[in-house]
C-alpha cells in the first residue's frame, strides 16, 4: 500500500481524513447559514422564526468546526497541516488545546466562535433592534467563515500524493508554553467578540432611527467588552513581561495597538452612555462611538496582516491566503464605509429636522429640567466627561494613527518609517496626566454645575490625604530596608529636546495616579450603601491608577546590571559603564551569584533549566530560569531561555539570560619571534587582565602529510602574574585541532596556520563557559497585578448591577443614574449651595 | 451640549489630531538601507537586514556584541550593540539594528529580531 517506503509512516484512513472534511463542512454550512439569516432578515422580516433558527444553526457550525479542529489537535492528527505546524506529540494537553488559535487560522476561528457566543447570548433580548442586528451579526460572522473557507485550518498535507501521518508536529514555540498562552488570546478573543454586538446594536439604531432605546441593552455589554479586552491587555503585558526577557509589559508594538485602540474607544462609550441615560443627550457621538472599536479591531487585524509592518514589528505576521486577505479587505472597507456613511446621513437629516426622533424618556426630561434650571456657570458631570472621553479618544486615534505611520508612508511612496516607543511616551504622557486628574475629580463633580472652586473645595481633603500619603511613601522608599536606593542622574526625555530628572518626573506622576486612587476610594467608601451601581466604576478606575502607577515605578525606577557567570564561580556584578567610565544604569546592584554546574547533555534537552545562586545584602535564593541551547545549521548555537522572576511585596527581581560565550577576546595571528598582548575579561574584579604571547616557532610531531602528524606552535604566555608558561596548541592531520590549556580560566586554540610564512592565528577561549546574565531590579510589579485585577472586578461589578437594572422594559436604569439627594451626600450638599445662592 | 461646545470640541479634536499626525510623521524613525545610513548623522536610525553568517562577536570587556548586517541591497554594515542581550540573535530570520552612525558602524542599543516561529503571539501576540 505505501509506494513510498523510505516514509515508513502510516497512511491516514478515510476515517480519520474525514474529521477534517465535517471542519469544512461546517465552515460551508456557516456561510450558507448566516447568509440565509441575511436574507431572511433584509427581504423577509416576517419569517423570523426561519431567522433565528438559521442563526442558532450557524453559530453551532462555527462551535462545531472549533472543536473539530479541537479534536485534529487532541489525537495528533499531524496530516493536516496547521496541526502539524502548531503542535507535537509530546506537549502536554493544555498547550494542544492552546495551538488552536496559535495560527492565523485559528485566530480567526476563535475571533468567529467568541462572536459567535455573544451573539447567542444578546441576539433573544434585543427587541425591536432584532431584524438589523440580526443582519449585521450574520453579515460579519458569514464574512469570517468565508475568510476560513479559503485560510482553512483543515488542509491536508499531502506527501507523494499521500496522506501520512507525521509521528509529531514541529510544535508551539518553545518560549510560549506557558499558561499565558491557554488563558491570554481566549479572554481577548472574547472582549474582541463583544464589540460585535456593540457595532451592531449602533447600526440597527441608525437604521431604525431609534436612537434612545439600545443604549440601556447595550451598556451592561458594553461594560463587558471593556473588562474582557481591558483584562486582556493586561494578561498580554504580563505574558510579554514573564517570558520575553526584556522587562517590560508595554512597548507599543502594532499588535499591542490593536487591542489598545478599541478598549479606549469603548471606555469613552462606557462613559458616554451614562450621559445618554442622565440628559438624553450625545446619542450621535455614542452611536460613533459604539461602532469604533470593532471597526478598529477589524482594520488593526487587516493591518497586522497585510505586509506593511512586515519589518516594522517584531510579531511575526504571517501573510493571508490571497482571497481570505481580499474578503477581510472587503469586510473592512464595507463595514466602515458603510457604517460612516449611515452615520453621516442620519446625522445630516435628522440631527436638525426631527427632535421628536430624539425625544428622550420622562427621567430624562426631568432630569435636563432640573439642568436647565441650575445656575449657568461652572462645570457639571456631563462636562467633565465630555473632555475627558475626547482625550481618551484622542489617546485612541494617536495610537492608531501611531501604528498606521507605516501604511501612511507606503501609500506616498515613501521611505517607510516606524514611531519608536519613546515617541508614543514622549506624545501621550500629555493626555495621560489629564485623564488621570479627571479620573480623579470627576466623581466628585455631579450633575448640577459647580464653580471651579466649589470643585476644589470638595477634593480638597482628597488633594490632601494624597499629599500626605506621597510623603509617606517617599519616606518608605527612602528607608534602605524596604525601600529602593534611588538612582542619581537618571533623566527622561522631554519634547523639544529637553530633559528632566527622571525622579521628580516619576514622583509627579505617581503622585497624580495616586490622587485618583485616594478620591475613588473616598467616594467608594461614602456611596458603599446608598448607590450600589457606580461602586463597579470606583473600583474600576481605583484599578486603572494603581496599575498605571506600577508600570510607571517599575519602569522608571528599574535598574538592571550585567553579569557573567562562569559554572562554580562568584560573580559580583560587572560595572555598566559608558565610554566616559560613567555608570549609566546607576549604582550597581548588591548581588552576586553563582551558577551551578552545567551538565553538557541537558542544556541541549528542551524544557531545560539552570540554577544561579543570588546573594543580596538580606537575602538569598535560587534562581532558575529556563535555558536551552539548541545547535543551529551555521554550527553555533541559539539560545532559548525563559527569564526567572523572583517575587517580592516591594520588588520583582527578574533574571534574563543571555548568549553563551566560548570565545576570549579576539583572535590575533602572530609571526614568529613577535610577542603579542591579550585582552582578557577578569569577572572577579571586572577589571581586564593581559596574557603576553611570544611565539617562538613551529614544531613537526610525525612524517609530513601523513594522517596523525601533529603542527604545534611553541608559545611562551606570560600570566597576569608575571609566571611564564610553555604552552603547544596546534592541530592533528586528519583529526583537527589541538587546543592547550593556559591556566584555570583560559586555553588557547590554533584557528589558522600559514604554511609559507609560518604565521598563526591563536584565539584565546574560557575553559568555562562564560553566560551573559542580566538582572533587573524592577520596583512595586505587584501593583500592576493588583490594578489588572481591581479593573477586571470594578468592570465585572458594573456590568452585573446594570444587567440588573438596565433590562429593556425597565425604567430603574435611568432613574438610578442621578442619584437622588438623600442618597449621595455630595448632591445634597450641592442642593443646599445652589440653593442658598438663588 | 449646545451648537458652540460642539464646535469647540469639533475643532480642536481636529486640530489635536492633526498635531499628532504631523508629530508622529516627522518624528518617526526611518528605515534605511545601508548606503544611506552611511550618509545620515541623526539618531534613531533603523537598518534592517540579515545576519551574516559567523559575524556575531561578544565583546565582554566593552560590554556589546558586534555583528554584521547585510541588507536587501546586499551591502553589509557592521553594528556594535549595546543594549540588553538578545538571546535569538543566532537563528533570526531579519533583525532591525536601531541606533547611529559612529565611526563607520551603527552604534545601537536596540534590537528588534524576527524568528522562524509561525506563531503570531498575542494573535492578533508576539
Amino acid at each position: 500500500m505505501n509506494d513510498f517506503p523510505e516514509l515508513h509512516l502510516p497512511i491516514a484512513t478515510p476515517a480519520q481524513l474525514f474529521i477534517g472534511t465535517l471542519g469544512r463542512i461546517f465552515i460551508w454550512g456557516g456561510v450558507s447559514l448566516f447568509a440565509l439569516t441575511l436574507i431572511q432578515s433584509l427581504f423577509f422580516p416576517k419569517s423570523r422564526k426561519l431567522g433565528s433558527v438559521s442563526f442558532v444553526l450557524g453559530c453551532v457550525c462555527i462551535f462545531a468546526s472549533f472543536l473539530t479542529l479541537g479534536s485534529l489537535f487532541l489525537n495528533n492528527q499531524y496530516e493536516f497541516a496547521y496541526v502539524y505546524e502548531h503542535s507535537q506529540a509530546s506537549d502536554a494537553a493544555q498547550y494542544k488545546v492552546a495551538a488552536i488559535w496559535a495560527g492565523q487560522e485559528g485566530s480567526f476561528l476563535l475571533w468567529a466562535t467568541t462572536s459567535a457566543i455573544f451573539g447567542m447570548l444578546t441576539i433573544w433580548a434585543t427587541g425591536i433592534y432584532r431584524r438589523w442586528f440580526a443582519a449585521v451579526y450574520s453579515l460579519f460572522l458569514g464574512s469570517i467563515c468565508g475568510i476560513l473557507a479559503y485560510e482553512s485550518p483543515f488542509n491536508i498535507q499531502l506527501i507523494h500524493g499521500h496522506a501520512y501521518i507525521p509521528p509529531t508536529g514541529q510544535g508551539l514555540n518553545a518560549s510560549l508554553q506557558n499558561y499565558w498562552v491557554v488563558i491570554h488570546p481566549p479572554t481577548i478573543f472574547l472582549g474582541f467578540g463583544s464589540l460585535t454586538v456593540l457595532f451592531a446594536y449602533a447600526v440597527s439604531a441608525l437604521v431604525l432611527r431609534k436612537y434612545q432605546d439600545w443604549t440601556k441593552q447595550v451598556r451592561p455589554w458594553a461594560l463587558v467588552s471593556l473588562s474582557l479586552v481591558g483584562v486582556g491587555l493586561c494578561m498580554g503585558g504580563m505574558w510579554a513581561y514573564e517570558t520575553l526577557g526584556w522587562g517590560g509589559f508595554w512597548k507599543w508594538d502594532p499588535v499591542e495597538n490593536v487591542s489598545f485602540v478599541p478598549w479606549c474607544m469603548t471606555v469613552a462609550l462606557v462613559h458616554g452612555l451614562i450621559v445618554q441615560g442622565v440628559r438624553g443627550k450625545w446619542f450621535w457621538s455614542n452611536l460613533m462611538l459604539a461602532g469604533l472599536p470593532f471597526l478598529f479591531f477589524t482594520y488593526g487585524t487587516f493591518l497586522t496582516r497585510a505586509g506593511f509592518l512586515d519589518g516594522v514589528s517584531v510579531h511575526s505576521f504571517a501573510t493571508m491566503e490571497h482571497t481570505a486577505h481580499m474578503v477581510l479587505l472587503t469586510l473592512c472597507i464595507v463595514a466602515t464605509a458603510g457604517f460612516f456613511g449611515l452615520w453621516g446621513a442620519r446625522w445630516w437629516k435628522d440631527s436638525r429636522s426631527e427632535p421628536t426622533l430624539l425625544a428622550a424618556g420622562p427621567i430624562v426630561k426631568a432630569n435636563q429640567a432640573a439642568e436647565s434650571s441650575a445656575g449657568k456657570l461652572g462645570t457639571d458631570r456631563e462636562g467633565w466627561y465630555r473632555t475627558g472621553s475626547l482625550l481618551i479618544v484622542l489617546i485612541g486615534i494617536a495610537s492608531a494613527i501611531g501604528m498606521s505611520v507605516p501604511l501612511f508612508q507606503y501609500m506616498a511612496h515613501q521611505q517607510p518609517k516606524v514611531v519608536d516607543e519613546h515617541l508614543y511616551h514622549l506624545v501621550l504622557s500629555w493626555f495621560f496626566i489629564p485623564v488621570m486628574l479627571m479620573m480623579a475629580v470627576a466623581p466628585f463633580v455631579g450633575w448640577r454645575k459647580l464653580s471651579p472652586w466649589d470643585i476644589v473645595g470638595r477634593v480638597f481633603n482628597v488633594l490632601s490625604i494624597t499629599i500626605g500619603l506621597l510623603g509617606v511613601i517617599m519616606m518608605v522608599m527612602n528607608n534602605p530596608r524596604i525601600g529602593i536606593q534611588l538612582i542619581p542622574n537618571q533623566f527622561i526625555d522631554f519634547p523639544f529636546k529637553r530633559q528632566v530628572p527622571a525622579l521628580p518626573w516619576v514622583v509627579f506622576l505617581v503622585g497624580i495616579c495616586l490622587f485618583t486612587i485616594v478620591g475613588n476610594t473616598w467616594r467608594l467608601i461614602e456611596m458603599r450603601k446608598a448607590f450600589k451601581l457606580s461602586l463597579g466604576a470606583f473600583v474600576a478606575h481605583v484599578g486603572v491608577a494603581t496599575a498605571m502607577s506600577g508600570l510607571i515605578i517599575s519602569r522608571g525606577l528599574e535598574r538592571s546590571q550585567v553579569y557573567e557567570l562562569q559554572a562554580g564561580e562568584i560573580s559580583a556584578p560587572v560595572a555598566n559603564a559608558n565610554e566616559k567610565g560613567d555608570l549609566i544604569n546607576g549604582a550597581t546592584l548588591p548581588f552576586t551569584m553563582n551558577l551551578h554546574e552545567i551538565d553538557e547533555d541537558s542544556i541541549h534537552k528542551p524544557g531545560n533549566h539552570i540554577l544561579v545562586d543570588i546573594q543580596g545584602q538580606n537575602d538569598h535564593y535560587i534562581a532558575d530560569p529556563k535555558y536551552v541551547l539548541d545547535p543551529t545549521s551555521d554550527g553555533d548555537e541559539k539560545p532559548e531561555s525563559v527569564p526567572d522572576i523572583h517575587r517580592y511585596w516591594t520588588h520583582d527581581n527578574y533574571l534574563s539570560m543571555g548568549s553563551r560565550q566560548k570565545l576570549a577576546g579576539d583572535p590575533q595571528t602572530i609571526s614568529v619571534g613577535q610577542t603579542k598582548s591579550f585582552r582578557l575579561p577578569d569577572f572577579e574584579d571586572g577589571v581586564d587582565v593581559f596574557y603576553n604571547v611570544k611565539y617562538l616557532g613551529m614544531q613537526r610531531v610525525g612524517q609530513p602529510g601523513q594522517s596523525g602528524t601533529k603542527l604545534l606552535a611553541n608559545l611562551e604566555v606570560e600570566t597576569p602574574n608575571h609566571a611564564k608558561l610553555l604552552v603547544n596548541p596546534g592541530m592533528q592531520i586528519g583529526s583537527g585541532p589541538l587546543p592547550a590549556d593556559i591556566d584555570a580560566d583560559y586555553f588557547v586554540s590554533m584557528e589558522r596556520m600559514d604554511a609559507a610564512t609560518r604565521e598563526v592565528t591563536l584565539q584565546m577561549r574560557f575553559i568555562k563557559p562564560v553566560y551573559l546574565a542580566y538582572l533587573y531590579y524592577k520596583p512595586m510589579v505587584i501593583l500592576v497585578w493588583i490594578g489588572a485585577g481591581l479593573m477586571f472586578l470594578g468592570g465585572m461589578m458594573s456590568a452585573l448591577y446594570r444587567r440588573k437594572s438596565g433590562k429593556p422594559s425597565d425604567n430603574k436604569g435611568a432613574s438610578s443614574e442621578a442619584p437622588s439627594k438623600k442618597n449621595d451626600p455630595l448632591e445634597a450638599v450641592s442642593s443646599k449651595q445652589s440653593g442658598s445662592k438663588r | 451640549m449646545d451648537k458652540k461646545g460642539a464646535v469647540i470640541s469639533c475643532v480642536s479634536g481636529v486640530a489635536a489630531l492633526g498635531i499628532l499626525t504631523g508629530c508622529f510623521l516627522l518624528n518617526a524613525s526611518p528605515y534605511v538601507t545601508v548606503t544611506e545610513a552611511r550618509k545620515s548623522d541623526s539618531d534613531g536610525l533603523h537598518v534592517a537586514g540579515q545576519v551574516e553568517p559567523n559575524s556575531i562577536v561578544s565583546d565582554f570587556s566593552h560590554h556589546e556584541v558586534r555583528f554584521k548586517l547585510r541588507d536587501a541591497e546586499g551591502q553589509v554594515l557592521p553594528i556594535v550593540y549595546t543594549g540588553a542581550p538578545v538571546s535569538s540573535l543566532g537563528t533570526a530570520t531579519k533583525v532591525v539594528a536601531i541606533g547611529a552612525m559612529k565611526n563607520g558602524s551603527l552604534q545601537s542599543d536596540q534590537l528588534l529580531v524576527k524568528c522562524p516561529s509561525k506563531y503570531e503571539s498575542k494573535p492578533a501576540v508576539q
